[in-house]
């Protein structure tokens, strides 16, 4: 039986089509999986299951009833439940608190502590999710935040849960153990719709797959256990794209980019430990660990946007101290963490992303003007070289999808052939399409003799991309090894402390 | 090909005209209402000021005479929120630059006008410089805030003027607080006799299309702007954020002084306690009213002109309240500050009708 249904919904944004005409279903009791690329309208969908966006066309059914979802609050009356990517928790909270927020158990006008709790830890045991009630939520990990994320949504007694990219945060061993708990809530009779883009966790927990592109329903009826990875990428994608290629350096030379004795404290706590990093002319040394243990700070100080209390950075042999500028006019480029929000500025052009740090070097800007022509004819050659879809240069970064905003990101960086380069979560929120080509160019600039230096959460990148792999855990590097050393486990063992005496292959690694 | 791309300009400068236009017009809108419950038609009213605006040469005079001013703080106000600062210090900043012109213009004699006047407009901009300086170097500092620190400048600069003017420098003889006149050499030629035109209307329009350039084509323009529009980023690509801050608000607060200096060395040849219309307050509405465009304050200042013209010949010969341009000053701020409410009029069902709907260029598509 159609737990839920969705007829002909459509939903337009101003100038695109986000959904157009999909037919939607969930069977009772299954896991879906809601495939596609960023931008697919996988998420508006849902959303507008949610009741956060409204429809423009279309009908839903719950339980084969025609209903009217306007806002959240009519889903979750219904038993509609969504659990966002970024979690709506308040950190200064016990996880109990947590969960009752927004539908207190109440006796006159005070919270009844004693049934909350009580209440509580009886869910918790119901659905053996392992969870501390009275732990506050800013001590727990991501992953068990996620899980109170999904225990609020079965204290409002949801029967369908829509979990919206709820890997992209998680650790190969936190994301069994999420799988673990959706397989529980799924014999226990729930229906469950996963939002997401990656096709290895498609595989591992879904029923059935459905996929969507540029706001059409592709397929409705995939069974994940028949289909290869190649076969739903280009499904996703609608057109071939070779996977996961994996093209370790060939050369490398001395050693470009150092950084020693690096010691960073904030408000009185350690964030950074000792970390001494060494990158040679072309190789790529990737950081795995879990986000919030010290990568943020490690990319702030080695790119100057942070003064730690000791640092000791080198490049080609020279030491480099001071402000950004600074590292920049040495030769490092920095691809940031965040595009949006340190990469890119949305409301100019293309054009003038392009020169942005770059604005007073002589090849752009003369007497304290702008060399606009040449500006504007390399921001044309580099746009089409870095396959940025766009009419033209003077287009808005804002108006651009992720992946071609990434890629003004990209190209800016590259095409200045740094010494150094350090990028962060290059292909976050990029699809993937997008993403492989982006893996592409930065392995191209390694093998000009750039050092790289990568950081990113997802650990598949981190092992795809590097030729060397450091692990860091709570602002120390813990453990490093050459590429294809270690398999995901035990790198993820590694990120949550294990000690690296408990690995197979650690003969081969050294701290 | 080439009439689609005008209709593209067209349709950009549309989109980022709209909202101060609609702003205008609903300010003019409670600016009626106000003249209405004076008792008088607004629509008449509004009629009489455009009309007695342009009905001789020394009205037309008198528009552009009450433009002057607003035009220097206007850009003033503009060039400081394109770096995304909010200069709410053009007040006292145009109150230290009209008294330091006031004392130049007095005190320095036996100079010929060539040399005289333009050290005193230079220590008029210099002065107001640094007070919008000082701020730059509090927020840069000390982390203050510019919203607090220029505001509480304003006062500060204010009484120690009014002290200045009251005290030390009180002109001899004079009950009023008010320094001594200026010296020949140190006035600003008036364009038309018998008008409080002058000279400096010049100097404002060119300053208004030097700023223009300056953050269109220079690259410190460019830094402004990158930092108006997205702080972090600016910090993340090595802009020297402090450095912008301050000669953004050194040239804001230049602008102002030169605001005071036009209206001491041009029009009133003395400070006196208190003689401020609001003149650099008035900067803030006039720079919204031009989407905070250095240019088009230029423009609208002759805007709010045409309105205090308008309205104080039309209160010589009638009693309608001339503040009602005050009020319209006052709500074309208040309306620009809230797109949102604008935006809301705009999607109106009624509006639809009336206008065409325009295709908003769409989203690029995924990346190959």
């Amino acid at each position: 039986m159609n737990v839920v249904e969705m007829k002909q919904v459509s939903k337009s944004f101003p100038g695109t089509k986000a959904v157009d005409a999909v037919d939607f279903y969930l069977k009772e009791g299954e896991i879906l999986s809601l495939l596609g690329e960023n931008g697919a309208g996988k998420t508006t969908l849902m959303k507008m299951l949610y009741g956060m966006h409204s429809m423009d066309c279309g009908e839903i059914y719950y339980k084969g009833k025609p209903v009217q979802i306007n806002r959240p609050s009519d889903a979750i009356d219904l038993g509609i439940c969504m659990v966002h990517q970024h979690f709506m928790l308040v950190s200064a909270f016990t996880v109990a608190d947590n969960i009752i927020a927004g539908s207190e158990p109440c006796k006159g006008i005070f919270v009844d502590r004693r049934k909350e709790y009580e209440t509580i830890e009886k869910l918790i045991k119901t659905f053996n999710f392992n969870l501390d009630p009275y732990a506050k939520v800013g001590s727990l990990s991501v992953g068990e935040q996620q899980r109170v994320e999904i225990l609020k949504t079965l204290y409002r007694e949801a029967e369908v849960i829509i979990l919206d990219e709820p890997t992209a945060v998680l650790t190969p061993h936190e994301v069994d153990d999420l799988f673990v708990v959706l397989n529980n809530l799924r014999a226990s009779g729930k229906s469950i719709v996963i939002i997401t883009h990656k096709l290895k966790e498609t595989k591992a927990i879904a029923d059935r797959v459905m996929v969507l592109r540029d706001g059409h329903m592709i397929r409705d009826d995939v069974d994940p256990k028949e289909s290869s990875f190649n076969e739903l990428s280009d499904m996703m994608v609608g057109r071939h794209v070779e996977l996961g290629v994996v093209n370790r350096t060939q050369r490398t030379g001395a050693v470009r980019f150092s950084v020693h004795d690096l010691n960073l404290q904030e408000k009185g706590h350690t964030v950074l430990d000792h970390i001494n990093l060494d990158i040679r002319s072309g190789e790529i040394l990737g950081i795995a660990g879990i986000e919030g243990n010290g990568q943020t700070q490690l990319l702030n100080c080695i790119t100057g946007l942070q003064t730690p209390q000791s640092m000791h950075l080198e490049i080609d042999g020279t030491p480099v101290s001071g402000s950004p500028n600074d590292f920049l006019r040495r030769g490092l480029a920095h691809i940031p963490e965040d595009r949006n929000a340190m990469g890119l500025v949305a409301s100019m052009s293309i054009s003038d992303n392009l020169i942005l740090g770059y604005q007073d070097t002589p090849e752009y800007a003369s007497h304290g003007f702008l060399r606009r022509k040449i500006i504007n004819q390399e921001a044309d050659v580099l746009r089409k070289e870095f396959l940025v879809k766009a009419p033209d240069s003077q287009t808005q970064v804002g108006a651009l999808s992720g992946g071609n905003a990434q890629k003004v990101v990209i190209a800016r960086a590259v095409s200045k052939q740094p010494k150094v380069l350090i990028v962060a979560q290059p292909t976050r929120g990029v699809d993937v399409g997008a993403s492989e080509y982006i893996r592409q160019r930065i392995r191209e600039l390694r093998d000009t003799g750039t050092a790289i230096l990568l950081v990113s959460a997802d650990l598949d990148e981190v092992m795809q991309l590097s030729d060397r792999i450091a692990v860091i855990y709570e602002g120390k590097i813990v453990y490093e090894t050459p590429a294809d050393v270690l398999s995901d486990v035990e790198l993820g063992m590694l990120m949550t402390g294990s000690s690296p005496k408990n690995l197979k292959g650690a003969a081969n690694g050294s701290v | 090909m080439e009439a689609c791309k005008g209709n593209h300009l067209l349709r950009k400068i549309w989109e980022s005209a709209k909202r101060p236009i609609l702003a205008f017009l609903l300010a003019l809108a409670v600016g009626g209402i106000m003249i209405a419950i004076s008792g008088y038609n607004p629509f008449w009213v509004y009629y009489q000021v455009f009309a007695l605006a342009f009905s001789s040469t020394k009205n037309i005079a008198s528009v552009f005479a009450q433009a002057t001013p607003l035009m220097f703080s206007g850009i003033a106000y503009a060039i400081a929120a394109k770096c995304g600062l909010v200069n709410l210090g053009l007040e006292g900043q145009m109150l230290s630059g009209a008294m330091v012109s006031a004392l130049l213009g007095a005190y320095l004699t036996g100079l010929p006008l060539i040399i005289h006047l333009p050290i005193a407009v230079l220590g008029g901009a210099l002065a107001g410089a640094f007070t919008g300086g000082l701020t730059a170097y509090l927020k840069n500092r000390f982390g203050a805030r510019e919203i607090i620190t220029t505001v509480m400048l304003n006062e500060i600069v204010a009484l120690l003027v009014s002290f200045l003017c009251n005290g030390p420098f009180r002109a001899e003889g004079s009950i009023w607080g008010m320094t001594e006149k200026i010296q020949d050499s140190a006035m600003i030629a008036r364009i038309i006799k018998n008008t409080q035109l002058t000279y400096a209307i010049f100097l404002a329009v060119i300053l208004g299309i030097l700023l223009e350039i300056l953050l269109k084509k220079s690259s410190l323009g460019y830094k402004m702007q990158v930092i108006g529009q997205n702080l972090r980023a600016a910090k993340t690509a090595g802009i020297n954020v402090n450095r912008v801050f301050l000669i953004s608000f050194a040239l804001s607060g230049a602008l102002a002084g030169l605001c005071g200096a036009a209206m001491i060395l041009g029009v009133n040849y003395k400070f006196i306690d208190g003689f401020s219309d609001s003149y650099g307050w008035s900067g803030i509405s006039v720079a919204a009213l031009a989407a905070y465009d250095p240019f088009f304050s230029v423009v609208s200042a002759i805007l709010f002109g045409v309105l205090k013209a308008g309205a104080m010949i039309l209160n010589r010969s009638s009693n309608v309240p001339k503040e009602f341009v005050s009020v319209i000053q006052a709500f074309v701020v208040v309306f620009v500050a809230a797109p949102r409410m604008i935006d809301a009029l705009f999607s109106a069902k009624w509006l639809k009708r009336l206008i065409p709907s325009k295709r908003i260029p769409a989203k690029e598509g995924d990346s190959k």
